[in-house]
Formats: structure tokens, C-alpha cells, sequence
């Protein structure tokens, strides 16, 4: 018996199958003894399923929520990733605008007159002639717009988007 | 005034501060809110617990529930979650098998106590792994439509479809299997 008439028989069961499908498959299941057999167990569980209770909790269990409850604070829409991601945002300009507004400070040097030929050291491999913090600045207010982005996403966009889904 | 406008208009309350009215919500929806975690948990006492924990954190997040979906989708969706994590904190500590779809160990001591073919179901979706039981749970018992349960279970329609079928045939074998050894048994 093939996989997909094996899944017809539960999308019968199912209801989900339109008349012509359902005429079809209904055909093969009275056709076919395996399918006969399929159908039966399957509608069988269908069957009992549709019997499982549902469970109760113990007596205590609203007096226990509720008891709960008090010991917490009250409902809050306060969200603290939100505040992690603006204060991010905030220690990254902070940054940035204090080191710009020091203009002397754009290079730093870093000091070559280190006695290499005394310690045996290659000084042709040696890579580092200074540090430009222009690119760290640049760096760190990249940062700050991910951040803003991802502010902007989780405030701004989730919402709208999630309410056009929901439409 | 419709159900969910009721509903709305009764979490509104709770949101200004009316703190009581969420025992209204707690009754209503206890019962179908710890079947399923029992479903998922297989363990009334761990269940309980979830599903506190559960009603605790819906009241303590209720400004962030959409009024567009159903509260009942909402809140299942954390006691899944809950329950969910209750099991990984579980199998962390004990090397717990209940996918297998053995007859369980302490069957034939019960074999007397069975006495009608809902145990036997009762047995066999116990023996379920726990998201297929609780898609089981979220079909029947609270008739939720494919759609419903892949948003309680972040899962897609198709996903769902797919496991309910795999779920139901293998209850079918569980149960073929089940009701075989008890008339050996008996």
C-alpha cells in the first residue's frame, strides 16, 4: 500500500478531504482489505481518542495560584531586554562622542624605538606601526546602529508585522 | 458581549489591578491547562507544578497577550513550554524512557484494575512521547484545529498534520499490542 493513500485514509478520518477525494479513497478502502484493516484500526483510536478525559487538578490548585500571586509583584509591561539593547545604544554614543571631542587623540603611536637589535628579534616580520582609533570609533557606532536596529525591530516592526499576521 | 470580548474586557481588569478576577481565568481553564501537561509530563504531581507555574507566568505577562488570538492559545503555549522545560530538567538528572513503545514494567500488576478500552488508551498515550501526546491532547480534548496547535506548539500546520497521523498510528500498534497481551495475560 502506498504512503500517500496510508495518509488519505487519516485526512478521511480527518474529514479534511473534499467529496471527490473522499469518494475516492473510501473506493479504494472497500476495494482493498489492508486499507479495510488500516481504516478500522486507525478509526477505532479516532474513536476512542475523542473519549480522553479531561484531568482535573487538586482542589487547592486556584487557592494556590492565588496565594502565589501575592507574593509577586504587580503585572508589568517592563521589559528588560528592551532597556539592555537602549543602554547599549546609549555606552556606545557615550563613548564615541567623549573620544571625538578629544581631536589630539585620533592616532595613537605606537612607540618604534624599542631596542629589537639587542634582543635577536626580526624586526622585518614586525607588523605594528600604529592604531588608528578612527576605525574604532567608526566600530563602536556601527555597534550602536545594530543595536538601534534591533531596538527598532523589537519595538517598532514584531509588532506591526505580528499584527498583520493576526489580520 | 462574545466570549473574547468577555475575556478582554475581564483581563483588562486584571491588568488595572483587580488581581481577583484572575482566579475567574485560573477555574476556567485549570482543567484542559493540566491535561495537558500531564500529557506532556506523564506525572500528575509535576504537572501540578507546571501548571501553576504556568498560570503565574500568564498573569505576570498578561500586558504582552495579543487580544487578537485566543487567551487559551496564549496560555497553552506556556504551559507547553513550561511543561516542556519541566522534562528537560528531568532527563538531566535520570535517564527517562518513555519513547519506546514497550508495554510499561508495572502493566501486568495492573492487568485487574483495566477494565475498559479507554484505559487501554489511556495506557498506550502514556507510552506516547510527549509532543505527540500533547498533540493528541490539543486535538481531542480541546478540539483544536491544525492551526491552532502549530501556534501553541511553534511548529507548522503541515508539521502538526504529519505528527498527529504518525501519533494516531502508533497508537493504533500500542493499542493492538496492549489489548494482545492482556488476553494472553488473562
Amino acid at each position: 500500500m502506498k504512503t500517500n493513500k496510508k495518509d488519505s485514509i487519516q485526512d478521511f478520518i480527518d474529514g479534511t478531504l473534499s467529496e471527490a477525494e473522499a469518494i475516492k479513497i473510501w473506493e479504494s478502502i472497500e476495494s482493498d482489505k489492508e486499507m479495510m484493516r488500516e481504516y478500522k484500526s486507525l478509526k477505532e483510536v479516532h474513536d476512542l481518542l475523542y473519549d480522553i478525559q479531561k484531568l482535573e487538578p487538586s482542589a487547592k490548585f486556584t487557592a494556590q495560584v492565588m496565594s502565589n500571586l501575592e507574593k509577586t509583584g504587580p503585572i508589568t509591561s517592563f521589559n528588560w531586554h528592551n532597556l539592555l539593547i537602549v543602554f547599549g545604544i546609549f555606552i556606545c554614543l557615550v563613548i564615541t562622542s567623549v573620544s571625538l571631542s578629544s581631536s589630539s587623540a585620533q592616532v595613537v603611536e605606537i612607540p618604534q624605538q624599542i631596542d629589537l637589535m639587542n634582543r635577536n628579534i626580526n624586526t622585518t616580520n614586525l607588523f605594528i606601526d600604529s592604531i588608528n582609533l578612527n576605525v574604532i570609533f567608526n566600530g563602536i557606532l556601527f555597534l550602536a546602529f545594530i543595536l538601534a536596529m534591533l531596538f527598532f525591530d523589537k519595538t517598532v516592526l514584531r509588532p506591526l508585522l505580528g499584527k498583520r499576521k493576526m489580520i | 458581549m462574545n466570549n473574547l470580548a468577555e475575556e478582554n474586557t475581564l483581563i483588562e481588569s486584571i491588568i488595572s489591578g483587580k488581581k481577583e478576577d484572575y482566579a475567574i481565568l485560573v477555574n476556567r481553564y485549570k482543567g484542559f491547562a493540566f491535561s495537558l501537561a500531564v500529557r506532556v509530563l506523564k506525572n500528575r504531581e509535576e504537572a501540578e507544578e507546571a501548571t501553576q507555574e504556568a498560570f503565574i507566568k500568564a498573569f505576570q505577562h498578561l500586558k504582552h497577550y495579543k487580544k487578537e488570538s485566543k487567551f487559551s492559545s496564549w496560555l497553552y503555549r506556556i504551559v507547553y513550554n513550561e511543561s516542556i522545560n519541566q522534562t528537560r530538567k528531568r532527563k538531566k538528572t535520570e535517564s527517562f524512557e518513555i519513547h519506546k513503545f514497550d508495554v510499561p514494567v508495572q502493566r501486568k500488576s495492573d492487568n485487574m484494575e483495566i477494565k475498559d478500552r479507554k484505559k487501554y488508551i489511556d495506557l498506550a498515550l502514556n507510552n506516547l512521547p510527549e509532543q505527540d501526546s500533547a498533540i493528541i491532547s490539543l486535538f481531542y480534548l480541546q478540539e483544536m484545529n491544525l492551526a491552532e496547535i502549530s501556534e501553541i506548539m511553534s511548529l507548522s500546520s503541515n508539521n502538526v498534520k504529519i505528527k498527529l497521523h504518525r501519533a494516531r498510528k502508533k497508537m493504533a500498534g500500542a493499542l493492538h499490542r496492549i489489548l494482545k497481551e492482556e488476553s494472553l495475560t488473562l
